[in-house]
């Protein structure tokens, strides 16, 4: 026992980088052998889910693309899943972008899909682009009121009264949802400006940083459903029956926190022992 | 491009052995590139088309944007700079008033999501129990967090005390929920670049030196 307590106070002053090889390795190993886990389906995921099939067939959808490089592994995921769930279930949808990074991985994205499952652009889904985040609070009172003419054109400069999709979307009651992928603070203002008097139906797939602070407006109803970060994609792919990146990193996702759970316990305990040790 | 990603992402890490000056440099080469595509697309999706060409078409009158912007920039000058303040005073009332709006829009909802009621009605006895403990819980935390932020007075009585030093036990625990939010992201990103090297560039090197 004197000698297990005597490790685990060396511990403590151990080498950072042995604990970040360490976390890679544990990391690795279910990528490289492709292992998996079970994934039980959250509620917050389910209503985003749902949320998503109940789009009215005469509305559209709006996927706001508001991230970058930097949360590319839990945001892309995401978009993936819901890109790909709109068009099995033919629901028109445009991307509108407030992060000019972001304004190109939606685009990807939906380009990608559209070929693999024989969607035409103009007729099933669009881009609006890019439009500065500062202005995006005007934006979304302006769209909500006139949408062709706060918008005006798609990303390629087409005016929207020749986009096939657009003709007869006027303001924002012609809008069946709006799903929100974003690492910054984006859904207050979707909520307050558009939800709030609107009433517009809102998803909500942030990094998992941001979930915790986003279940108080899950409760109230403001938002529909919730992709938590990585997690939350995986989720969705269950949902869809598919087993993309999303569901192959979650073992992943499990062994790392288990590290950092054995490493807490190792450390607090080691942290403990040393403190009386020292008191006697 | 694979090569390209590997490689910077591979001076990203090395910051985790030491500082060194390949992790400086990918580092700057990553806030150059994002800041130049910033640049290219704020003029090519914004400026260009709402804006110069309208001018270059005859509607000369969108140069007034470029003035109204200048404006800004007074604020470097000591002896002109009341002519920003004219822009910044503009800004900070549309900004008030639109946070009136916000406020109203964000809170309200929730506010009214906040009376549940105690004693709840489901389909079944379980269901009952287990939505009205929840309400219970949710009313107590609530409260309890609310106390912790009452500042118009000392808690001196254990009347007072109590339910704020629950409040501030129960902050806690949504602080570590947070925490360990976090922590899941920040894997997330990680396995996002572990799969990249495992799936994509790994491959690529073993064709490159044939093994």
């Amino acid at each position: 026992m004197n000698l297990f307590l005597n490790w685990l106070e060396k511990l403590q002053h151990i080498d950072s980088r042995i604990l970040y090889l360490l976390l890679a390795v544990v990391l690795a190993i279910p990528l490289v052998f492709n292992m998996s886990l079970p994934i039980p389906i959250s509620p917050a995921a389910q209503g985003a889910y749902d949320a998503v099939e109940h789009i009215p067939s005469d509305k559209i959808a709006i996927v706001s693309v508001n991230w970058s490089s930097g949360t590319e592994a839990e945001n892309q995921p995401q978009m993936d899943a819901l890109i790909r769930h709109l068009f099995l279930r033919h629901k028109k949808f445009a991307i509108l972008a407030f992060d000019p990074q972001g304004s190109k991985f939606g685009e990807d994205t939906a380009a990608r899909l559209s070929k693999e499952l024989g969607k035409t652009y103009g007729k099933d889904w669009m881009d609006f682009g890019f439009r500065p985040i500062e202005n995006m609070v005007l934006t979304m009172q302006g769209m909500a009121r006139d949408l062709p003419g706060t918008l005006v054109s798609d990303i390629h400069g087409t005016p929207l009264s020749a986009i096939p999709m657009m003709r007869g979307v006027k303001d924002i009651h012609d809008v069946g949802l709006i799903a929100d992928i974003t690492s910054i603070g984006t859904i207050q203002a979707w909520i307050a400006f558009i939800y709030g008097p609107y009433r517009t139906p809102l998803v909500y797939a942030p990094t998992a940083v941001m979930a915790p602070e986003a279940f108080n407006m899950l409760d109230a109803g403001q938002i529909k459903g919730m992709l938590i970060g990585m997690k939350g994609a995986a989720e969705y792919e269950k949902l869809l029956g598919r087993k993309d990146f999303a569901t192959k990193a979650t073992a992943s996702l499990s062994t790392s926190h288990l590290l950092i759970i054995v490493m807490i316990i190792l450390g607090n305990v080691g942290y403990i022992s040393s403190r009386r040790r020292r008191r006697e | 491009m694979v090569w390209l990603a590997a490689i910077i992402t591979l001076a990203l890490f090395s910051i985790l052995y030491k500082e060194n000056t390949a992790y400086r440099l990918a580092e700057h080469i990553f806030i150059g590139a994002a800041s130049g595509y910033l640049v290219y697309t704020a003029w090519s999706q914004i400026l260009k088309p709402m804006w110069w060409d309208k001018i270059v078409q005859g509607e000369s009158y969108w140069i007034l944007a470029l003035v109204a912007s200048s404006m800004f920039y007074f604020v470097f000058n000591q002896k002109y700079v009341w002519i920003s303040r004219l822009m910044f005073g503009a800004l900070m009332g549309l900004i008030s008033g639109m946070a009136f709006k916000g406020f109203a829009g964000y809170n309200m909802d929730q506010i009214h999501a906040s009376f549940k009621p105690v004693i709840v009605h489901g389909h079944s006895f379980s269901q009952s129990l287990g939505q009205s403990l929840s309400n219970l819980l949710f009313i107590f935390i609530l409260l309890t967090v609310m106390a912790y932020f009452f500042f118009s007075f000392e808690h001196k009585s254990r009347v007072t005390s109590l339910p704020s030093r629950t409040g501030r036990w129960v902050l806690m625990f949504a602080f570590g929920a947070m925490f360990g939010a976090t922590v899941m992201a920040r894997m997330s990103l990680l396995i996002g670049r572990m799969n990249f090297l495992i799936h994509d560039w790994l491959p690529l090197v073993r064709r490159f030196f044939h093994f």
